[in-house]
């Protein structure tokens, strides 16, 4: 295999690793903010009950 | 019903994904010309396409929110854009990784280049606008006039390697011209119903958190009720 080859190889790595890295990245924001976001509708809820008692 | 579209549509997804990338890495022949780096297209192209595409449903949307003042529509806006900007990142990364090994640089301001990254700019700031604007009217509008605006780039960019005096570093149309071998096709396909199939469901689930947003924003007006 060529010093050619072998860069371009090393450049595709890095061109697919750079995707899944933002796409991975992306996916681990929304389940992170997924789950902020349940945890602050349960407690406003909760809350609404116990002011409404 | 919700969660079982976006499994399915994650799940469907993915096993396309991995057939398509053993196709891409074993089956499918070296590149005479540019080596093993030409895979990149397998990413590059359907990134931008699926960007697009999810920017389509972001102005459809937009146009619906500005007619119906139905904040559905907003959430379905923002939701793609969302999306549509990750896709591009992808699309001005593996595109400037494949640059590097092709013309020596990282980056070259040309026509298509620029305006890829300007449209990746306009709706950056569609998303970092949309949080300085707390009336949820006043921001659904605006929002929306800004997703329609910066659909304006979108032709700019398909057409900046069309145009015959525009002179461009980034190669020429290959799709509608024949350029792409026969061989290539199917893999190349493949991967944009692949991203449609996963950004579809990252929608979905951004879809789902904007629907959560306003529920928590009724719930806290309820509570300065109380």
């Amino acid at each position: 295999m060529s010093p050619v080859d072998i860069t371009n190889l090393h450049f595709l790595f890095f061109g697919y690793s750079a995707a899944w890295i933002v796409m991975i990245g992306f996916v681990f924001l929304l389940v992170t903010r997924s789950r902020r976001i349940d945890r602050e509708l349960s407690r406003l809820k909760s809350l609404v009950e116990d002011k409404e008692k | 019903m919700r969660e079982k579209i976006i499994y399915s549509l994650g799940i469907l997804g993915t096993i396309l994904l991995v057939y398509n990338f053993y196709n891409i890495f074993l089956v499918i022949p070296i590149d005479a010309l540019q080596g093993a780096i030409y895979r990149i297209i397998f990413i590059h192209v359907p990134a931008a396409i699926t960007a697009f595409s999810f920017y389509g449903v972001a102005v459809v949307a937009s146009i619906a929110f500005l007619v119906r003042k139905n904040f559905w529509w907003d959430s379905l806006a923002v939701s793609a854009v969302e999306v549509g900007t990750m896709f591009t990142l992808v699309n001005l990364a593996t595109g400037s990784i494949w640059g590097r090994v092709e013309w020596g640089i990282w980056w070259a301001w040309d026509a298509r280049m620029t305006s890829q990254l300007m449209c990746f700019l306009l709706y950056l700031g569609y998303l970092l606008m949309r949080p300085a604007i707390a009336e949820p009217q006043q921001r659904g509008i605006m929002s929306a006039v800004l997703a329609i605006f910066a659909a304006a780039d979108i032709p700019i960019v398909v057409m900046a390697i069309r145009l015959h005096n525009v002179r461009t570093q980034h190669p020429g149309p290959v799709l509608e011209t024949g350029g792409l071998a026969p061989v290539y096709w199917p893999p190349f396909l493949i991967g944009i119903v692949c991203f449609l199939l996963l950004g579809s469901a990252m929608i979905l689930v951004r879809l789902h958190q904007e629907s959560s947003h306003r529920e928590i924003d009724s719930l806290r007006r309820e509570l300065h009720a109380i």
